[in-house]
């Protein structure tokens, strides 16, 4: 009885390593290729969905669609972000209480968050397609499923997988034309990006703040490892088998970065004015070079991590714009 | 024996001091701690040893020692072997301060210390004062009614915390520095922390040690303490105070750091025996060494990242205090 603390302490230990599992699991060793399912419809333009379609998704889950959706529920901000871009949000009927991109978007019912989806609301919506995501959504998933509902689950963890998770869910909308338009302009941005990347003559050490106190940064599995990796920069904390893993200030300063990018603005102020103490040394912080990129931009798999790459390589490397 | 502790405790301290993800060669060392004593300003090279790591093993031993003592004053306060630091529902008031100072976009050095800490201490305060306003009546502190106020207001409070988690999962990946936190850390923690710790830290083992000798006597009970001559209600409310005090201290530094002050007095009663004047410096220096060296795992088991305090206490308290069980109740049955 005297132990809440403990107990709280263990369920989060519990908790985080379910996650460091999950994630763990997810990527490297990858059992099923995810987007496997995609493949297909990519090489030549492909022929209109005739309904009802049977598709494989990401999580290996074979998906009847028995018509083309017309009431759509998103239940992450990436899928929501997905479904505008390819056109479709008139037929977006429910959104999650963080999908706040485009401003239309915060305009459409809220069904809860992540794990905590109301089910009743969903199910009240009369959705004839359930746009959800893997990993902590996979019970919410099932339970939805149980009631009737068609789900189909999108789990992109590259930048290669959110083009592909593009034209899944224009397939599975009958939105083909518009996704496959999409996605080749997406993938000649992201070309071009590694192209102009590839013509920097630096590659500077990048340390990605996810949080400063506990130090948190980004490792292998994160999109925030992937973009630094892809707009050509070496994330020091890529020997971390976490995606977020608590961080040694230590490292920090022996590694040295010559970028540090965060997403909070008063990060970006504290380091450019020398507030933060130990961390003047850090090359990156005396030669003023923090990048402030937009959080939700950078975490993300929707079209605007393409947004988030280019400017991220054009602001690690300063001597591309001195040479175009 | 006390001896023996206070060399591990500095031997702790050393190995703390030398080993960590960045390897740090004792000429390195030397010449740092000669700088410093020069007043030169710090090579590069230097600053990872004296402004990173030194403070942290110091503060990690200064925290080792507060919940090792804390727990020994709750048990013996509560006469129950199974109180320990946080009975009273202390850390789940820091837990909430430091949950609510997660809230803001980002951390706030205005004072030298960050939110999360500052605020975690003012949540264990207002806990410590909302469990001693409801354990007291008329003066006194009903020890029962103290034990059940602790465990209320802290199951309140941990039922709060896990409201601002979830209501702030706005962000996707925000709630992992609270879980961080919740599960103990000295990450981060330099000079200021130990400085600002160190004030209340002496306070709270002052008036421990300045009981000693009553403590004794209460575990014979609160009568027979008191036709001992000993001013059993002051007497309560200076320990719970003083518990409190060092319990909030602990949590603000270095988050929920579980079975430290659970563990220790045990172990420290397992080698000096129960009076209190031995046993309290024992609990601290074995407190302290074994902070330090959690700490110091915390840090190069998975380096470059780092283990979250917690775990690794218990993880390895857990089957250490087993043992000691063990083998101390073999000894005991001589």
């Amino acid at each position: 009885m005297q132990q809440i603390g403990h107990r709280m302490a263990w369920a989060m230990a519990f908790l985080i390593m379910a996650a460091v599992l999950a994630a763990g699991c997810g990527k490297p060793a990858g059992a099923p290729q995810p987007t496997a399912a995609a493949s297909p419809s990519r090489p030549a333009a492909p022929a209109p969905a005739s309904f009802p379609l049977s598709v494989q998704d990401d999580l290996g889950r074979q998906v009847t669609i028995p018509v083309e959706p017309r009431r759509i529920v998103s239940l992450a901000p990436s899928n929501t972000e997905i479904l505008f871009a390819l056109g479709l949000g008139d037929r977006v009927v429910g959104v999650t209480k963080f999908c706040d991109y485009p401003e239309a978007a915060k305009l459409k019912e809220k069904v809860g968050g992540f794990q905590d989806v109301d089910v009743e609301k969903v199910v009240r919506l009369r959705p004839d397609l359930v746009l959800a995501t893997g990993g902590v959504q996979q019970p919410v998933l099932r339970q939805l499923e149980k009631l009737g509902l068609t789900v189909y689950a999108v789990d992109a963890k590259s930048l290669e997988d959110v083009l592909d998770d593009i034209s899944a869910i224009g397939r599975v909308t009958g939105a083909e034309g518009a996704a496959e338009a999409l996605r080749r302009q997406l993938q000649e941005r992201l070309r071009r990006a590694r192209d102009r990347a590839a013509r920097a003559t630096s590659r500077p050490k990048v340390f990605f703040e996810i949080w400063p106190d506990p130090l948190i940064t980004a490792g292998p599995g994160s999109f925030a490892h992937d973009l630094v990796e892809a707009a050509g920069g070496e994330n020091i904390a890529a020997d971390t088998a976490q995606p977020y893993p608590q961080f040694s200030l230590e490292t920090l300063l022996a590694r040295n970065p010559d970028v540090i990018v965060t997403p909070f603005a008063q990060s970006a102020a504290d380091l450019k004015q020398g507030r933060r103490r130990n961390w003047e040394q850090i090359r990156a912080v005396r030669e003023g070079r923090v990048i402030l990129v937009d959080e939700n931009e950078v975490s993300r798999p929707g079209p605007r991590l393409f947004d988030a790459l280019e400017r991220l390589v054009d602001q690690m490397h300063p001597e591309l714009a001195a040479g175009n | 024996m006390l001896g023996l502790a206070g060399t591990a405790l500095a031997a702790a301290v050393v190995s703390g001091a030398a080993a960590g993800s960045v390897p740090i060669s004792a000429g390195d060392m030397r010449a740092a701690i000669a700088a410093v004593a020069a007043g030169q300003p710090l090579q590069p090279e230097h600053v990872i040893f004296w402004n990173v790591r030194l403070p942290r093993v110091l503060l990690a031993a200064l925290v080792g020692a507060a919940l090792s003592l804390s727990g020994a004053a709750a048990q013996a306060l509560f006469r129950n072997p199974l109180a320990d630091p946080y009975v009273l529902g202390i850390a789940s008031g820091a837990a909430l301060g430091a949950a609510l100072a997660f809230t803001f976009q980002a951390p706030w050095h205005a004072v030298g210390v960050g939110l999360a800490p500052a605020a975690a201490f003012a949540g264990a305060l207002l806990a410590l004062g909302l469990v001693y306003r409801l354990g007291t009546r008329g003066g006194r502190i009903f020890i029962l009614q103290l034990l059940l106020a602790g465990v209320a207001v802290g199951t309140s409070f941990s039922a709060l915390v896990w409201l601002v988690v979830l209501i702030q999962e706005r962000r996707q990946h925000l709630a992992s520095p609270i879980f961080h936190w919740l599960l103990g850390s000295l990450a981060g923690r330099d000079w200021i922390y130990l400085w600002a710790a160190l004030p209340y830290f002496l306070l709270g083992a002052g008036i421990l040690a300045w009981h000693a000798r009553e403590l004794n006597a209460l575990l014979f009970g609160e009568e027979q303490a008191l036709t001992l001559g000993v001013p059993v209600e002051p007497l309560k409310r200076r320990l719970a105070f003083a518990s409190g005090l060092l319990t909030a201290v602990a949590v603000a530094c270095a988050g929920v750091t579980g079975f430290v002050g659970l563990m220790i007095p045990h172990v420290a009663r397992l080698l000096v025996g129960p009076d209190h004047r031995f046993l309290l410096p024992m609990a601290a220096l074995t407190g302290g060494a074994f902070l330090v060296v959690a700490d110091l795992l915390a840090r190069v088991l998975l380096a470059p990242a780092e283990i979250p305090l917690g775990i690794l206490t218990a993880l390895a308290g857990g089957p250490f205090f087993l043992y000691l069980l063990l083998t101390g109740q073999r000894e005991g049955g001589r």
